[in-house]
């Protein structure tokens, strides 16, 4: 593995070659620290990242906390409705504030009970009154960019960054007969693996493993890119029936979203949004993959499951939902199997960049959207 | 302190006699630069124990292992070759193998890339597209891989030299142990949360035994080996019957035949450089192999063998227990003396110890390390003029 220069641009030379004549990352992108720091500090510091969806936050003092590639954070709904975000830290000696989810209505320091309003205000601290010069208005809490999209919260922790409209192009058109802000989330999983985060992500973003790694579950996916403008890349996958139940499961199927247009009738799209999400939109549900990295070979993976609202209020709904999450739980945990098989293997000191299939365009892609945003600029007056 | 840690002078108190010398500074224990150069100076250029040939008996078994250079496999392929390669895809990287078994083929588990036990790619699905993609470019990348008397060694490192080369006068050393008529009866695997050369300095001095061993193995008096000749180092402890069963205990199985000379007359525990002990005794022999998986932190390998003769007798599978049983103690007393003294080791207020004459190897262990791992001096030696 190289230290030094690793992010000179000619070591990406053949990473940069169309598709079918580049070769893959070579395995410090998936390994090293320093690259994992360097992607931190350039793309996911600077872009859009997905969090979860506002019905998950249905009620003034309803919180999430996260750690975002080592940021705390803090999402909440104030009294008067309104999603915020901020930094998890005091304002005093920088104790985290809250863990987990749950419900406040004001947040308190479990370290010496500065008590701050929903809405980031410093209302009370206790004790400071002989500090000179202190006051209190001066110390709320940190706010954090906080934009939605039907119903699907993104934070952006850099201040210049575009909007998050801007960020995602053309793709809420696209999706545009989904009806996506009449959906709920019913379901979250967590899972720990032992993986660079861009490797949960290419997976998710090709067929070419389906009939290897899912043959007795879901079986061989056949997709179609589709034109993307902004910060995602989708494919389309043509099928008249969900493929969000297993083969056996699909008498249980619920009815399809009624405002479909023609084609997202007789098909699916499974989209990334750069950098870490995954969607997947079927016909009658969606499912995300939101990666949150822990360094360089660990992330942790959150999946959401959402249905249309009408959907969640049938009576049948908990029961025959079941066959949905059995799907999930089967062909997940076949996904994080082989993420972590293939970290392992890049772990080798023999690894080398191998060549893809034209079964992988989006892997080209991915990788090709990191390589922009952290290598070094190219020395001007080059022949390149 | 220097900001080079590998600066020779800061070294000069551990290269004084050993009456006068120092242990090594605490860095070389827990610290990332440190473990790296450890990495990249010794073990990457070096023979490396894995384990036995039989281990691997017939076409198409293989063990995956775990190393420093990230994941391998071990295999014997049709014509009966043992054969070793990285574990990792030509494709996208995934890992091939875990565990051991037997295969015909090695299929990749994320998209079928299936690979000819000699390391050669034959199947390649979905890649007919890719523009002058050349199956024969993509075999498995080979390790080298030798043995001796059995022990099968691979070696990261194109351009060294032979593994006989590295033992020196070992093999003919111990030629009368007929290690090649050995078998391995039972493995064991510890994870210790402690650098690789507490566990490996542990095992090559007998101060510590009155103390850890005083209620198992007991006091044991060993004298070092005197000018090795190859990689590899030992302390001999004198005693006429076999140490590999509880003192108090009758060692239940003939000596190996025809031992020479003073390997008739007690154990010789011994270190093959970098990080293995194979402990020689007159009925038996047993390896710790030792490797490195963080500063901080290491995986411990043991496996236990005995002459193929006595591992067929009749009774070998209840009278061996006497010495899975003494094993298991020893190695579990040492263990947490390791990870005591690496936690004692993490206090900045820790300085350079002074050594007992009864830990010489302790000693010549650090000067091995360490004649690998520093910088030269900046000024030209007398060594480097030659």
């Amino acid at each position: 593995m190289i230290s030094e220069g690793m992010f000179d641009p000619v070591h990406y030379a053949k990473v940069r070659l169309p598709v079918l004549q580049a070769e893959t990352l070579p395995n410090w992108c998936y390994t090293s620290e320093a690259f994992y720091r360097r992607e931190v500090e350039r793309m996911f510091k600077r872009n859009w990242n997905f969090v979860g969806r506002e019905d998950e936050l249905p009620k003034p003092g309803d919180y999430v906390a996260l750690d975002m590639f080592g940021e705390g954070v803090i999402i909440l709904r104030d009294k008067s409705g309104r999603l915020r975000a901020f930094a998890n830290t005091c304002r005093h000696r920088g104790t985290k504030l809250l863990q987990g989810r749950g419900q406040c209505p004001a947040i308190v320091c479990p370290y010496h009970s500065w008590t701050f309003a929903l809405s980031g205000e410093l209302v009370a601290a206790a004790g400071m009154e002989r500090t000179e010069g202190f006051d209190k208005a001066r110390y709320g809490l940190i706010p954090i960019r906080l934009e939605t999209w039907e119903g699907f919260v993104f934070l952006n922790f850099d201040d210049k960054a575009s909007s998050l409209r801007d960020y995602l192009g053309n793709l809420p058109d696209y999706l545009a007969s989904h009806s996506l802000a009449d959906m709920v989330c019913v379901r979250r999983r967590e899972y720990d693996l032992a993986c660079n985060w861009k490797i949960y992500l290419e997976n998710a973003m090709e067929e070419y493993h389906t009939p290897t790694v899912h043959k007795l579950s879901i079986g061989a996916q056949v997709m179609v890119r589709e034109d993307s403008a902004g910060a995602w890349n989708g494919l389309y996958m043509p099928t008249e029936q969900t493929i969000a139940l297993l083969a056996e499961d699909l008498g249980s199927a619920f009815p399809h979203i009624p405002t479909l247009d023609a084609k997202a009738a007789r098909g699916m799209y499974f989209v990334v949004i750069y950098p870490m999400t995954f969607f997947a939109f079927t016909q009658d549900c969606l499912w995300w993959l939101q990666q949150y990295p822990q360094g360089a070979a660990r992330t942790k993976v959150v999946i959401g499951s959402c249905f249309p609202r009408a959907t969640t209020a049938r009576p049948d709904f908990a029961e025959r939902v079941e066959k949905y999450y059995r799907r999930w739980d089967k062909s997940l945990p076949e996904d994080n199997a082989i993420s972590e098989l293939q970290q392992a293997g890049l772990s080798s000191s023999f690894s080398k960049p191998g060549r893809l299939s034209f079964h992988e365009p989006v892997v080209h892609d991915i990788a090709n959207w990191v390589l922009d945003r952290v290598l070094e600029e190219r020395a001007t007056g080059g022949a390149a | 302190m220097s900001d080079d840690i590998f600066d020779p002078a800061l070294y000069a108190d551990v290269r004084r006699p050993l009456a006068e010398a120092r242990t090594l500074p605490r860095w070389c224990y827990v610290s990332e630069a440190f473990h790296q150069r450890e990495i990249d100076r010794i073990f990457m250029k070096t023979w490396n124990f894995i384990d036995r040939v039989d281990a691997i008996p017939n076409a198409g078994d293989y063990i995956a292992a775990d190393t420093f250079a990230g994941p391998i496999i071990v295999l014997r392929d049709r014509e009966g070759g043992l054969r070793a390669f990285a574990n990792t895809c030509r494709h996208r990287g995934s890992r091939l193998l875990v565990g051991s078994g037997n295969c015909r083929g090695i299929v990749c588990p994320y998209h079928s890339w299936t690979y000819g036990l000699d390391g050669k790619l034959l199947g390649a699905r979905g890649m007919e597209r890719t523009a002058g993609f050349d199956r024969r470019h993509y075999s498995l990348k080979p390790i080298r891989l030798e043995t001796w008397g059995g022990f099968m060694f691979v070696n990261f490192d194109a351009n060294a030299g032979s593994l006989l080369d590295h033992l020196g006068e070992l093999p003919r050393k111990f030629a009368s142990y007929k290690f090649d008529d050995m078998v391995c009866t039972r493995r064991s695997e510890y994870e210790i949360a402690c650098n690789w050369k507490l566990i490996i300095e542990n095992a090559h001095e007998d101060y510590h035994t009155q103390t850890v061993h005083r209620s198992s193995l007991g006091n044991q008096v060993t004298e070092p080996e005197e000018n090795p000749v190859g990689n590899w180092d030992a302390i001999f402890l004198p005693l006429e019957t076999s140490v590999a069963v509880l003192p108090g205990e009758t060692a239940p199985f003939p000596h190996i035949p025809a031992l020479e000379g003073r390997l008739a007359h007690g154990t010789y525990f011994t270190l093959l450089y970098p990080a293995t002990q194979f402990a020689c005794v007159q009925d038996c022999m047993w390896w710790l192999r030792v490797t490195p998986t963080a500063p901080s932190a290491c995986r411990l390998n043991v496996g236990f063998c005995f002459p193929k003769g006595t591992a067929a007798r009749p009774d070998f599978a209840e009278k061996v227990e006497a010495y899975y049983r003494r094993w298991d103690i020893g190695i579990a007393e040492d263990n947490s003396t390791g990870t005591l003294q690496q936690a004692g080791l993490h206090s900045p207020f820790y300085e350079p110890g002074p050594l007992s004459w009864k830990e010489p190897k302790v000693h010549s262990i650090a000067l091995w390390i360490l004649d690998r791992v520093l910088d030269e001096p900046a000024t030209l030696s007398p060594r480097a003029a030659e």
